[in-house]
């Protein structure tokens, strides 16, 4: 077992990447329906992609591949 | 022209001194940001003008949803608890985003109580990944190429095998966070534990602002549980225990903890 801490940076990643996933997936929806469009969606996806692939990259730098093939967003994110 | 949402706030809690300039906020794509007052509602609404010519550069969403946690950081330094939207929301216009939240008044009254005094504190679960880096297991959950002998069945051994690791790691991740809820308990309101996108686990505890420093403390003294590293996130904005307020009330989904504060 690597019982090396977390660097600053590693650990900056991963309460950011928690953040992004707060904001965009939780929080109050007032309005009873999904605001983002389609393309909206998918424009989140591709830049939460594009983010949170340096967590991902640090993670794998750590060995844990074992979500490589996680989905970059919950399938219950792609609605309307 | 459409409006974005970022929070509410108790109209009360927002007027006493000193009175946060609100008209000095920027918001997503720099457009400042406005309070709207629903005086009868007793609820205030920090919003934005959505700028359409710049809503279709949407090359930087990411940053947008930053921009608009960074609005709900200001009104959280007011001193009030914001009860933050979920970025994306945008209404026709301010009478528009004014008659949705004026329709469920009641319940975001009842929310905004609920939440108050309070921030949003985390404790992400940090692992290494031990057995997945060890070079045999990287070679049992390793997916082969077709051309391979027996890709099929390797396939499938490489899928029993990453979902017998996920679910070692599921129950490992819930024990360490039972460990925690155990710890911050008297510390906290309300929990809610969730699992990103990435797999990674978290709970989120609603706490007093007067015990934010105790409940660091006690994250940073567990330091470690078994191959989890303990990351503490926040102060934020409550986004975990707002929910959703329908017209028929407030649904969330997380759970009390300490019912008694």
């Amino acid at each position: 077992m690597s019982d090396a801490p977390l660097t600053e940076y590693e650990e900056h990643q991963l309460v950011l990447g928690d953040l992004l996933n707060h904001v965009l997936d939780k929080g109050l929806v007032i309005s009873g329906q999904v605001t983002i469009s389609i393309a909206d969606i998918d424009l989140v996806a591709l830049d939460l992609r594009l983010l949170l692939t340096s967590v991902q990259t640090a993670l794998e730098r750590q060995n844990a591949p074992r979500y490589a093939d996680a989905p970059l967003l919950p399938s219950r994110r792609r609605r309307r | 022209m459409p409006t974005h949402l970022y929070c509410l706030l108790v109209a009360d809690a927002a007027e006493k001194p000193p009175l946060p300039d609100v008209s000095g906020v920027l918001g997503v794509g720099g457009a400042p940001v406005r309070r709207l007052r629903l005086g009868a509602a007793g609820i205030d609404a920090w919003v934005s003008t959505i700028d359409e010519a710049r809503s279709l550069d949407r090359g930087d969403t990411a940053a947008r949803a930053l921009a608009h946690n960074a609005v709900v950081d200001a009104a959280l330094a007011t001193g009030g608890t914001p009860v933050p939207a979920r970025f994306g929301q945008r209404f026709a216009d301010d009478a528009d985003c004014i008659a949705d939240i004026e329709r469920r008044a009641p319940a975001l009254r009842a929310l905004l109580h609920r939440v108050a005094g309070c921030v949003e504190m985390g404790v992400l679960l940090a692992e290494r990944g031990v057995d997945a880096g060890r070079p045999e297991v990287l070679e049992e959950t390793r997916v082969p190429r077709s051309s391979e002998a027996h890709a099929g069945r390797r396939y499938l051994e490489a899928l029993r095998v990453r979902a017998h690791i996920d679910d070692q790691t599921r129950v490992e991740a819930d024990s360490a966070l039972e460990r925690v809820s155990s710890v911050v308990r008297p510390l906290v309101r309300e929990e809610s534990r969730a699992q990103n996108a990435q797999g990674a686990w978290s709970a989120s505890h609603l706490v007093p602002r007067e015990a934010v420093s105790r409940y660091r403390d006690a994250i940073r003294e567990l330091g470690r549980i078994g191959e989890f590293q303990l990351v503490v996130a926040g102060p934020r904005g409550p986004y975990s225990f707002v929910g959703e307020a329908s017209a028929e009330g407030i649904g969330h989904d997380s759970g009390k903890l300490n019912s008694g504060d």
